[in-house]
């Protein structure tokens, strides 16, 4: 699903695809766990029937 | 490139997998669940619409996210987003996982992004925390991938130097940076 991290893009860069040097900075994994907690969080009600109406729609 | 239009089960398929990143990177942007949440009913409603101009085999997520993020530029524009960042609630969503050494409160870190220019706090979120390619972030920013590269540098400059420094705003001051926000946003915002 969905876009993948493109490896070899900076080869030979000192910058990084997590927005860090070659020292990932303190807030870097805050950063991705922040972002990865709302991922893991169940889907409130209104976006699930949301998508169960476009089911429909589609039908 | 030729257009093969995704029979509607693949897409609908494709675009409920992307959700949940879709309310990650809408709270990143916006900084409050309710209005992110409110986004992505928004960006959902605007892809169903679009669905016929999504190239299967191409990425869903970076197509979403761009119907996401020039929703959420041209609804900050129209005032309909701009609201004051939500402490209370960001203190309570956003705790640590259990077991987990986190020397930097996800709460102050959410407050300190909040702060960057949006440019930048979108580039690192796309990046840093979403995992996108700086040609992918380029392409859903409508961007150059050297802009989102400085972007990218000089947002994690900022955010550095304020997490070291000391300077992240704290509870109740937050919101002072919403309109220097604003002023960012009329600065980089497309004009409808």
């Amino acid at each position: 699903m969905g876009a993948k991290p493109e490896a070899g893009h900076e080869t030979g860069d000192t910058e990084r695809k997590d927005g860090g040097m070659d020292e990932a900075p303190p807030w870097a994994a805050p950063l991705r766990d922040m972002y990865q907690q709302v991922v893991e969080e169940p889907l409130p009600d209104f976006l699930s029937d949301l998508l169960s109406r476009l089911d429909r729609d589609a039908e | 490139m030729s257009k093969v239009e995704a029979q509607p089960p693949d897409f609908k398929r494709e675009l409920t997998q992307v959700v949940p990143h879709l309310r990650a990177f809408a709270r990143g942007l916006c900084g409050r669940p309710d209005l992110a949440d409110d986004l992505v009913q928004d960006t959902l409603l605007r892809a169903w619409a679009a669905r016929d101009r999504f190239v299967p085999g191409t990425s869903i997520r970076a197509w979403t996210f761009t119907i996401l993020r020039n929703a959420w530029f041209t609804e900050m524009r129209r005032n309909r987003f701009r609201a004051d960042y939500d402490e209370t609630v960001a203190d309570r969503i956003l705790t640590s996982p259990a077991g987990q050494e986190a020397p930097l409160h996800l709460a102050d870190l959410s407050r300190a992004l909040m702060e960057l220019p949006a440019e930048r706090r979108e580039a690192l979120l796309l990046v840093g925390a979403g995992g996108f390619s700086y040609e992918e972030a380029a392409a859903i920013c409508g961007c150059a991938v050297g802009t989102i590269k400085s972007r990218v540098g000089r947002g994690r400059a900022q955010l550095t130097a304020m997490i070291e420094e000391g300077r992240i705003p704290t509870r109740g001051n937050a919101s002072e940076s919403s309109q220097a926000l604003m002023a960012e946003l009329d600065r980089i915002t497309p004009k409808d």
